[in-house]
């Protein structure tokens, strides 16, 4: 296939991870501009994420004010949007650490260009999710009661519920990828100090790089912290999603109480971390012209990850009608026929086109290697994963054990405008990382280019190796 | 294989369900997905959008976003009153009546302010249940836009009577008396006194001594509810003032001839009451009674039937025709007279075939010892329809042993509002005095009293300033019934005195003194003066023998003894008339055309209780509507009209119509519309624009129903809501298996007594609790509590009659939410009445109605799932609910496989108080031992855990350790008029609870999850005729 020519490495011979045979300082330099001189096309996405951030204000304020009546909540269905949108937002949370943190360990050099947006979507995304369960709650200012705080009324959390488990899990898993974030960020931070123009940057860069000078010592020390963290992340990549599964897989109603949950979750959850990265890079690389740091080769290994969860979310959907069926358990069949045929039939059957179908087309390699195709797939990847979300909290809700209580859910603009503003919340924390942080680990980066081996070009003796 | 569930049988919630069940294949998403929703939007009004503003900027701050709560002061009583120990309730005996039923009570005072009416167990009307008429009267007392003053007609309309130097009701009564005073020197010619159904023998008293005042008055009766026909029908059979009440103790056949006696008739409480104790058998070997009915819709005593034949109102005088034909033609003796009358009622072979059947069965029933039969003819039928019913109760030898006859000495002889009308539009009537009634509002609108009124002179007395006041010179406040002296005399002759519990709120006077003012011409300003007048008759009657010793035992008691009556049981002798009157009542039969039908309404009466929150929110015991009332179609007859729910139906009578919103329901006889009365009134703040009115449909010859109507689709839609049927959607999979309610025939019990026990998807044995393999049962709930409370519902006994509902609803503060919050689903009862079909005939289906309340699981899926235990276990075997810990996150609800909790998604309480516009009345009908819940928590059924506490603290108090079998009795186990409810120790096997839990019937619903609820159900019996069958 003559078509898909990469450029190879001179001297392993496989495909380079930064092209162009770019420098050192072209590394630093590309990655800085938008740093330092931002362009006009970020001060309008910076505006259109923050008037949404707006949104989000006044729809919480109104929230505050006048209680979850506002949203489409009602008896049978007690968790709506704001639930489904919780599970969306930590599932994109996913990626980033499976990226900086698993690949780490599996010494997958492709990484060190995209782990630093990545983890930064986590965080922004996890800071989403963790906003849902708290304004849900009915009466959020007491919401400090699931933490095991010690107290006068000698009350502790109820340790059995799922809920809780949430509380610790996301918590844990925030604070973990935030440290690692910032660990790896300390030299790039040092890096930016170093080319302030600016009093101010100098400080703000400064301080956060913890004087950094990199020496010896601190290489050595910061690598060990590194691979530390990586270890402590790793796990948690797989326990936050098995733990926001358990909110439903310990329940018992029919559609939630499935032992299949826990990896179908965490499969769905790379499924969908993946594909909120290449939303988020395939433009990002174009206008930050970072083309030869993030290559398509990249973008081609997220695009197999991504087929492959969604075939391992396509054989979950599979395999809870096959139980389903096989369970014998009327109440759990009809809870699967009525995802698949009743009043939700269309958020099903988008579920599935998106999250099933739609990935089928990174079988090919044109599709794998054109930006254009793969941002398109993968925003009806992240719609599929809203809507997987949605189908598994509503439909299971809206029709369970007693007719008699069945009923419909249909959420209100209140709704929208939450998850509208939550995105803006995302976009805007993103706005800011783009343009006060390098969105790519220079450090990292540099250690994989072809000129950062020792063996590149000539090295003193006179002799080319090729 | 056979799957356990197999011989279930196939329910269904609605119609949209059925259809996909006969069709066994999924459907497409019809555009009627959603009757009446639509995507909700909320309006953001100044207020709120200044709400927003200001959250938003304390959400911006984040530090400055705290407001003040309200200062309020609790004033204790700076000395004890005597008596009054606080927070004790006190219970007054007291009688309360809607139409022909009059329950004596016993009503509640928690600091002086009535909270709650329970029944009186020593009065033979009630036997200690009450109904949700009875329940909700509570609130009616307080409601704001009662008429708090005397007013007359100004320039634009009603304005206060008097001024700074006169009084108000100096003022009214000088007006009044001045209007009297015009016709005093012709002897009251021309001046009509307009009075409801009237049962108290004080007011009985001074109508006579009004009369004898004004002799050439007349009064005329007007009210919707009063049991006229019945009364009428006795009246042309015997003497003047005859009256029959029924007993069904001994009714092994009961027929309901378009008769609701179990939720509407007179003396529904008892006789449902009765009713139900022959309907439980324990034991396959106790049989039970058989229920027939004949009707165009399905009430609840429908539901109840064991056989029912639809019918339009028209057709059900000739099928007593052809019951009578079918006895006489078996033997029974008829009167002679009616050998002519008794002929030509082919009402189709179905018909015949069931009163064939029937024939039977009643003969069957007058041969067995000590059984007998009883056959009930509903208000809705004319006289004549009663009559015949009369004659085969006789035929049956019913007289004296179900049916039993007396001479209601005191009974009122009154006009009909069709009198009225002809008085008023003649001249011969120019002032008109309603005491208590608004005919304005309940005349038929054949009648257009309304108009004929608004050319007299109206003096109107009632708690609201309704459609007659607004035609009134004078509109006068009545005080409500628990605020003045009274007394009532219930349709067996019991007879109880009516305490005050609370001074008027409001500057009103309650009927009798009213009335002793019109009749005297002097009205009193003695607070007490109701008391004098009630005593005054009292002492009249009994001379001598009355003491003041004796009038205390009455008021202790609740119930008058010792009062002479009259030993003569009266006699029908009057078939020949009946027989005239059965030649004409058959040729005015119209039976082409549409029919329409009107029903007093189960939840707002006449009309009585449209201002009511309570009462408007309450599902329909049928169709489960909320906020509204619709026309009831058939499924067939909805087809030939091309008309889906809320589509408006325009219904034509004569030249009178009305539009309104259809709603399709099973049971309907086809080619009829069925409609509630009372809805649809101008004022109010709960009552206005809840449904609509359909009075001005109805002939003035015979109200009730009317054939020959015009009823067409009228283009557009009115949403109404229904609790149960909102999205009925969905493909119908596996829904007909769910072993959630089990039923069997009599004869299947007798052949499978553990019927109720089958149908478990799960053996019992095969269920392994997630404890048991655990060292010490560590996180099994810990039921150490010396008792462990349980509650049985008894399918066979529920009727569906909604009086635990509202009963619950009063009792533990429940919030009313409103017709659009209905309409989102949010309705906050805790207990609920699940209504399914079954039966492959869609027209013509079963009804089965299921309470649903917590079921206090020992292991329930709510308590684990909470991540802060708001909702734990007591020792008791309680699933409590501590308010003050919930947060909120609904987690409990989504996991309560019986979907009982309910959400304060707003805070429901200061909305109902933002709609009465503040008034501080609203909050006087709390129970004080409740808490009243904020916006943001759960809540549900706690079994009355306050009454449980109570009963504690009282058994301590008397030395015990343990509650006495009895002692603790649920809001809704006392409401209810059949029984249904039994609560009590599960522990002691000595208590009913516990016998009926370890009884052939009893069963728990989704016991396969392990939840091991502590609310089980005896599996339902009906008793179909193997002839029928």
């Amino acid at each position: 296939m003559a078509a898909f020519k990469d450029e190879l490495d001179p001297i392993s011979g496989r495909k380079v991870l930064v092209e162009n045979n770019l420098t050192f300082a072209q590394v630093t330099d590309a990655v800085a501009a938008p740093i330092e001189a931002p362009s006009a096309r970020w001060w309008a996405f910076f505006l259109v994420s923050v008037s949404m951030l707006g949104v989000l204000v006044v729809s919480l304020g109104w929230l505050f004010w006048e209680g979850v009546g506002i949203w489409g909540l009602n008896n049978p269905v007690a968790w709506g949007w704001a639930i489904v949108n919780f599970v969306f937002w930590v599932g994109i949370g996913h990626a980033g650490t499976l990226i900086s943190a698993v690949l780490f360990l599996f010494r997958q050099k492709w990484r060190t260009s995209i782990n630093r947006a990545s983890e930064a979507m986590t965080i922004f995304a996890v800071i989403c999710a963790l906003l849902f369960p708290t304004v849900h709650a009915g009466r959020p200012w007491v919401l400090y009661w699931t933490l095991p705080l010690p107290n006068q009324m000698g009350m502790w959390p109820n340790f059995r519920s799922p809920l809780l488990w949430d509380v610790f899990a996301v918590s844990t898993y925030f604070t973990v990828s935030l440290l690692f974030w910032y660990v790896g960020l300390i030299p790039d931070l040092a890096t930016m100090r170093d080319r302030a123009k600016s009093t101010v940057r100098r400080v703000a860069y400064g301080a956060f790089a913890l004087g950094w000078r990199g020496s010896t010592r601190h290489w050595l020390h910061y690598e060990k912290a590194y691979l530390i963290l990586a270890g402590i992340a790793t796990p948690l990549v797989l326990s936050v999603h098995t733990i926001v599964s358990f909110d439903f897989a310990v329940s018992q109603l029919p559609g939630w109480h499935t032992t299949i949950f826990p990896p179908y979750f965490v499969a769905g959850a790379i499924f969908s971390g993946f594909g909120m990265v290449l939303t988020l890079l395939v433009p990002l690389r174009k206008w930050f012209r970072l083309e030869a740091l993030i290559t398509i080769k990249h973008l081609e290994n997220m695009a197999k990850i991504i087929l492959v969860t969604g075939m391992m979310v396509g054989y979950a959907y599979g395999m809870e009608f096959f139980i389903a069926w096989y369970s014998g358990n009327p109440y759990e069949q009809y809870a699967f026929a009525n995802r698949a045929f009743g009043d939700y039939w269309w958020a099903y059957w988008t579920m599935v086109s998106c999250n099933v179908i739609s990935p089928q087309l990174f079988w090919f390699k044109a599709v794998r290697r054109s930006p254009l195709a793969l941002f398109i797939i993968s925003i009806f990847v992240n719609i599929g994963m809203w809507f997987e979300r949605f189908v598994i909290t509503v439909t299971s809700l809206h029709h369970d054990f007693l007719p008699s209580s069945w009923d419909y859910y249909s959420p209100t603009i209140w709704d929208v405008s939450t998850l509208i503003g939550s995105f803006g919340l995302f976009f805007t924390l993103f706005c800011l990382f783009v343009r006060f942080l390098p969105v790519i680990a220079l450090a990292e980066v540099k250690s994989v280019m072809p000129i950062a081996d020792p063996h590149y070009g000539d090295h003193g003796d006179g002799h080319h190796h090729e | 294989m056979s799957k356990p569930t197999e011989s279930l049988k196939a329910y269904w919630r609605s119609l949209d369900d059925h259809e996909a069940l006969r069709a066994g294949v999924e459907r497409p998403v019809s555009h009627d997905e959603f009757p009446g929703q639509e995507l909700s939007t909320i309006k953001v009004g100044r207020r709120g959008f200044v709400g927003i503003l200001g959250a938003s900027t304390a959400l911006a701050g984040l530090t400055t976003g705290c407001l003040r709560k309200p200062v309020e002061r609790i004033l204790p009583f700076a000395k004890r009153p005597e008596d009054l120990i606080p927070g004790e309730p006190v219970f007054y005996a007291s009688a309360y009546q809607v139409g022909g039923s009059v329950l004596g009570v016993l009503v509640e005072s928690q600091d002086g302010r009535p909270t709650k009416i329970e029944g009186n167990p020593k009065h033979s009307a009630s036997q200690g249940a009450t109904d949700g008429w009875t329940q909700a009267a509570v609130l009616n007392l307080y409601d704001p836009e009662r008429t708090q003053a005397p007013m007359k007609r100004g320039d634009a309309g009603l304005v206060p009577a008097g001024d700074a130097e006169t009084g108000a009701w100096q003022d009214a009564k000088a007006g009044v008396d001045a209007i009297l005073a015009k016709t005093k020197g012709a002897g009251g010619q021309g001046v009509a006194l307009v009075l409801p159904w009237t049962l108290s023998p004080t007011l009985r008293a001074q109508t006579q001594a009004f009369l004898k005042a004004y002799p050439k008055a007349r009064v005329f009766l007007d009210d919707a509810t009063a049991p006229v026909n019945a009364a009428a029908a006795l009246e042309m059979l015997s003497d003047r003032g005859v009256r029959a009440t029924y007993h069904l103790d001994t009714a092994r056949v009961v027929v309901a001839v378009d008769s609701d006696f179990l939720a509407t008739e007179q003396d529904h409480v008892r006789l449902a009451r009765e009713f139900a104790r022959l309907r439980s058998p324990l034991k396959p070997t106790d049989g039970m009674n058989r229920l027939y009915a004949v009707g165009p819709h399905f009430t609840v005593t429908g539901g109840a039937a064991d056989h029912r034949l639809r019918l339009r109102g028209g057709q059900v005088g000739l099928f007593l025709i052809g019951l009578a034909q079918a006895l006489a033609a078996a033997g029974v003796q008829m009167p002679a007279e009616l050998s002519g009358v008794l002929k030509g009622a082919d009402l189709g072979e179905q018909a015949s075939k069931f009163t064939a059947a029937l024939a039977k069965d009643l003969i069957a029933a007058r041969a067995a010892r000590g059984e007998g039969s009883a056959i009930l003819v509903g208000e809705r039928q004319p006289a004549w329809v009663h009559g015949l019913g009369l004659a085969i109760n006789n035929a049956l030898g019913n007289a004296n042993n179900t049916v039993r006859l007396r001479h209601d000495d005191g009974a009122l002889a009154t006009e009909d509002l069709a009198a009225l009308a002809a008085g008023l539009s003649g001249g011969a009537i120019s002032t008109v005095l309603c005491l208590g009634a608004n005919p304005a509002h309940d005349a038929p609108g054949e009648l257009k009293l309304a108009e004929l009124l608004g050319k007299a002179e109206v003096v109107h007395v009632g708690s609201h300033v309704d459609e007659t006041a607004a035609l009134a010179a004078w509109h006068l406040p009545l005080s409500h019934a628990l605020e003045g002296w009274g007394d009532l005399e219930a349709s067996d002759g019991t007879i109880s005195i009516c305490q005050p519990l609370i001074r008027p709120l409001f500057d009103s006077k309650s009927a009798v003194e009213v009335l002793a003012w019109w009749a005297s011409g002097s009205l009193s300003d003695d607070e007490n003066s109701s008391l004098y007048l009630v005593q005054a008759t009292w002492r009249e009657l009994l001379g001598t023998q009355f003491s003041e010793r004796r009038w205390q035992q009455w008021l202790h008691d609740g119930v008058v003894s010792g009062i002479p009556r009259s030993g003569v049981t009266p006699m029908l002798l009057g078939w020949g008339k009946l027989a005239d009157a059965v030649s004409r009542g058959v040729g005015a039969l119209v039976n082409e055309g549409f029919e329409v039908n009107f029903h007093l309404d189960p939840k707002l009466a006449d009309g009585r209780f449209a201002n009511n929150a309570w009462m408007q929110e309450l599902p329909h015991p049928m169709s489960k509507l909320a906020w509204d009332n619709a026309a009831y179609l058939s499924p067939a007859t909805a087809k030939e009209l091309g008309v889906q729910n809320c589509d408006l139906l325009s219904v034509q009578v004569g030249d009178r119509s009305v539009k309104a919103p259809v709603w399709i329901i099973p049971g309907q006889a086809d080619k009829t519309v069925s409609i509630d009365l009372g809805n649809g009134r101008p004022f109010g703040i709960i009552a206005k624009g809840a449904g609509f009115d359909a009075y001005p449909l109805q002939a003035a010859a015979h109200p009730w129903f009317v054939g020959g109507a015009t009823v067409s689709k009228a283009g557009g839609q009115h949403l109404i809501y229904s609790t149960q049927d909102h999205g009925t959607l969905d493909p119908g999979l596996g829904y007909e298996k769910r072993p959630i309610v089990r039923e069997t025939t009599l004869e299947g019990f007798a052949k499978d007594p553990a019927f109720s026990q089958k149908g478990d998807l799960m053996k019992p044995e095969d269920l392994k609790s997630l404890w048991d393999h655990n060292e010490g049962d560590i996180g099994a709930p810990k039921l150490v509590g010396k008792q462990q409370w349980g509650l049985v519902i008894d399918l066979n006994r529920c009727t569906g009659c909604n009086a635990c509902v509202v009963a619950c609803q009063a009792e533990n503060n429940i919030p009313v939410v409103g017709k659009k919050e209905v309409g989102n689903g949010r309705e906050m009862h805790w207990m609920r009445l699940d209504r399914y079909y079954s039966g492959m005939d869609v027209a013509d289906p079963e009804v089965v109605i299921q309470p649903m309340l917590c079921q206090h699981c020992e292991t329930a899926p709510c308590e684990n799932v909470c991540p802060v235990a708001a909702t734990s276990h007591s020792p008791e075997g309680l699933n409590d609910m501590t308010y003050n810990r919930c947060i909120g996150t609904r987690y409990c609800a989504n996991n309560c496989p019986y979907k009982v909790r309910r959400f304060n998604f707003h805070n429901y309480n200061l909305r109902v108080e933002e709609d009465m516009q503040q008034s501080p009345l609203i909050q006087m009908v709390r129970n004080p031992d409740v808490t009243v819940r904020f916006r943001g928590v759960i809540e549900k059924c706690s079994y009355c855990v306050q009454r449980i506490n109570q009963a504690k603290i009282a058994a301590h108090v008397a030395g015990k350790d343990t509650v006495e079998d009895g002692g603790v009795v649920t809001a809704c186990q006392q409401v209810c008029p059949s029984e249904a409810l039994t609560f009590g120790d599960i522990a002691d096997p000595t208590t009913r609870v516990a016998k009926l839990r370890a009884g052939a019937r009893n069963y728990g619903v989704l016991t396969d999850l392990l939840t091991r609820p502590r609310t089980t159900y005896l599996g339902r019996v009906r008793n179909p005729n193997p002839e029928l069958a």
